[in-house]
């Protein structure tokens, strides 16, 4: 059974309407021996930002095995990037017919429909989320000693206990949430604690920020990458973060982890949604499949097109 | 679509590779036209040229993917960096925390990066292939090391790689690390750790993060980094200036232990003591925490140029020093002295002509400006020709983050050319780049703008990576 619009649009970062303009073989130099076509494109539907001036221009698409095109066929083609130089090079997961996929429209802006998606997937990913405020934001036990203390040890002494002078030091800090609902997770705590980097390295900036008093639907995680520093003879990583005092600690660490309150309604459909799908599936004979993600996804087609 | 004039006063350059006219320079902005729309700040860039055809030209820099797919992209050029195709085949999560790269024989292309997610994850990476679109493979991964960077060299018929980094999990506060392989290119290389810093680090517990080796074709290899001695309650790193090398690759039980320092007897000459300088400091707009580049001619292993970061007063500055007997002493003053500059890099080329890449806050208030230069000198430092490369505000574009241009710009010598890399500002206004540009990327010189792919939507001027050529 061909794959639904759905499906292959949860694999690929960027589908467009489009007409094939040439056909004729083109050496490609990503993809040495692949047949790739020059497509027009009419009409995105779901893509970054930076493509979205894309309509109306030519994109060469590296068909996948088998995939075949006419000249002049119109159709919704689900691809990814793979070189960006005078043109735009993509990898085709599959296309749809135009047949097929009449009156497609985007239901909003194509970047929107993609921020979607990966929200969608860090739901999927999410051990908790929840709706919430910031009741306050604090520095971890952690941070809490002044460095002069840990740096201002005799030159003598071991290595200062304490995390190393790095310009990738995320300077945790602390964001104590009281929750007002659970959309997803098995416990129902009334607070829960979220450690972000207040750090404006390359490595931190655009991890969420959080400030008192604000509002929003936090979608959380165990995370190795937000546990204590390591300290000699405490639990380190994950293990120090389940077992800190108080309220449960998760991390918060993706774009998208952070959403706004107004979108709680839309998440909570998501996250029930996905709940249901799980149910069925649990109660089918067939065994479950994990779905891949879409970054997964398109780095084993990658790989395995060559 | 947008209009697309040249710089004015700049003539058009030969596309031809490595076969630049003899003096000419030749800046390249290397954002493709297909990634017109582009506003990131791609900052902290590196280079590496294929010698075994240096038409072929990868460059990095902190551009995330464009497509978010889940792969860090990469720079590259077949034509010898005239035009430029980004790709993401780099195993980190559409950006890395580091990253720099060099190449092999052969066109293997090796890598080191900080991993996207991971703390301080070091990844090494390989490719047989740096402009195929598979993703690089991983033959190192290890947690708690900072700023990877890697150089390479053919000796015989195996690759020797060389990656400099600040490793936390060495034991007693003695950081400066160099992963080695003898054999790179082999199946499963083997990397050794070789710590190269003898001494102790006081209360600073630490080295600083530049650990950068130059490698000789001859297959001698030296190392400079900042010996971290004291960091104080206000951020005040106080460190010497630590050279080492090793004649033979690193390839013994006593690694890197040819120089000797005449004060104590450990190996590693200190060529600068009691440096200091603030920890995160800025200038301009961009956070300093040491610079230190080296760089070896293709010539003759004993002549080396080094060039470091220290507080001279209050200014930020860079000092470049050479050395003619393999380190053992260096010039009693400096060759170059460069205040409120960062980002050095050197290079010398076959004709032993050394390049110095710097970028040095000129002016002050509203009119502080980004200035990026390069020197050569072919006297051994005697006389310098001086080249401005690009001139711009300090101000504009806001920082989205740190690095604001980056923690170090590249330079490398390909014969008797040097091809270097920088991030400034990209407003593409002729009057910033006194020695000429060219714009990939949709631009129209004459009102200073830049335009998405559709040639019409106005996009913000933010920083990109800039390739520059100059054969000597």
């Amino acid at each position: 059974m061909a794959p639904s619009h759905e499906q292959l649009a949860r694999n690929a970062r960027f589908v467009f309407h489009g007409t094939v303009g040439s056909t004729a073989p083109r050496e490609v130099r990503t993809a040495p021996g692949a047949q790739a076509v020059t497509v027009r494109v009419d009409d995105v539907l779901q893509g970054p930002e930076k493509l979205n001036s894309y309509e109306g221009r030519d994109v060469f698409v590296i068909l996948k095995k088998g995939e075949k095109v006419a000249k002049g066929e119109r159709a919704v083609f689900y691809a990814n990037g793979v070189a960006f130089g005078d043109t735009l090079e993509l990898e085709s997961i599959g296309h749809l017919p135009a047949q097929r996929t009449a009156g497609l429209r985007a239901a909003a802006a194509p970047s929107t429909v993609l921020k979607k998606r990966d929200v969608q997937e860090r739901l999927e990913s999410a051990d908790i989320v929840v709706v919430g405020k910031v009741a306050a934001v604090r520095l971890p036990p952690s941070e809490r000693t002044p460095r002069t203390t840990a740096r201002g040890l005799a030159a003598s002494a071991a290595a200062p206990e304490r995390g190393p002078i790095t310009e990738h030091d995320p300077k945790w800090r602390e964001a104590v949430i009281e929750v007002d609902r659970v959309e997803k997770g098995s416990r129902n705590p009334k607070q829960v604690v979220i450690r972000f980097p207040a750090s404006d390295d390359v490595r931190w900036f655009r991890s969420p920020k959080f400030v008192a008093g604000e509002r929003g639907v936090f979608i959380l995680q165990r995370s190795e990458e937000g546990a204590v520093p390591a300290a000699r003879g405490r639990a380190t990583g994950a293990r120090a973060l389940a077992a800190a005092k108080g309220p449960d600690v998760y991390t918060a660490l993706d774009a998208e982890d952070k959403q706004p309150p107004e979108l709680q309604e839309e998440i909570g459909m998501i996250v029930r949604g996905a709940a249901a799908a799980a149910s069925r599936s649990a109660t089918s004979a067939r065994p479950a499949v994990k779905r891949k993600s879409v970054r997964e996804s398109a780095a084993k087609g990658r790989r395995s097109s060559r | 679509m947008a209009r697309r004039s040249k710089p004015r006063g700049t003539s058009r350059r030969r596309r031809t590779g490595m076969t630049a006219q003899s003096g000419s320079i030749v800046v390249i902005n290397m954002i493709p036209k297909a990634l017109s729309g582009e506003a990131e700040q791609d900052s902290e860039p590196s280079l590496a040229v294929d010698p075994a055809d240096p038409r072929r030209i990868v460059a990095t820099a902190f551009t995330p993917d464009p497509m978010g797919t889940g792969f860090a992209p990469i720079f590259v050029s077949s034509d010898g960096g005239m035009t430029w195709a980004v790709r993401s085949t780099v195993p980190s999560a559409n950006v890395t925390g580091d990253i720099s790269m060099w190449f092999g024989g052969g066109g293997r292309l090796y890598g080191g990066i900080l991993k996207v997610p991971g703390r301080l994850l070091l990844n090494v990476l390989r490719t047989t292939d740096a402009f195929a679109t598979t993703p690089m493979s991983v033959v190192v991964n290890r947690s708690q090391v900072d700023q990877p960077f890697v150089r390479a060299q053919t000796i015989g018929t195996r690759d020797r790689v060389y990656v400099g980094s600040n490793d936390f999990g060495s034991a007693g506060g003695r950081t400066a690390t160099l992963d080695i392989s003898l054999n790179g290119a082999g199946t499963n290389p083997e990397f050794k750790k070789v710590r190269i810093e003898r001494r102790g680090t006081g209360s600073a517990g630490q080295d600083g993060p530049q650990i950068r080796p130059a490698v000789h074709p001859g297959g001698t290899v030296y190392a400079a980094f900042y010996g971290w001695r004291s960091f104080s309650a206000t951020d005040k790193v106080t460190t010497d200036v630590v050279v080492v090398r090793d004649d033979q690759g690193g390839n013994g039980p006593q690694a890197f232990s040819a120089l000797v320092d005449p004060s104590d007897n450990l190996p590693g000459r200190l060529v600068a003591r009691g440096v200091a300088f603030v920890w995160g400091r800025l200038l301009g707009n961009q956070r300093t925490g040491g610079d230190i580049a080296i760089a070896v001619d293709p010539r003759n292993s004993r002549t080396v140029y080094l060039a470091w970061a220290g507080l001279d007063g209050a200014d930020y500055t860079l000092n470049l020093r050479m050395s003619t007997d393999g380190g053992a002493t260096w010039s009693a003053n400096n060759l170059r002295t460069k205040k409120r500059a960062t980002n050095p890099a050197l290079a010398v080329n076959a004709r032993g002509t050394v390049c110095f890449l710097y970028q040095q806050v000129t002016g002050n208030g509203a009119n502080e400006r980004w200035v990026t230069t390069i020197e050569r000198s072919s006297d051994n430092g005697v006389t310098w020709q001086s080249n401005v490369l690009a001139t711009v505000p300090v101000a504009v574009p806001t920082p989205q983050f740190q690095p604001y241009i980056g923690d170090y710009a590249g330079l490398v010598s390909a014969g008797n050319t040097f091809c270097g890399i920088f991030s400034a500002n990209n407003s593409p206004d002729a009057t910033r780049f006194p020695s000429g540009v060219t714009y990939q990327r949709n631009h129209d010189f004459q009102t200073r703008r830049l335009f998405d792919v559709n040639g019409t939507t106005q996009v913000s001027v933010s920083i990109d990576p800039f390739f520059f050529k100059v054969t000597d």
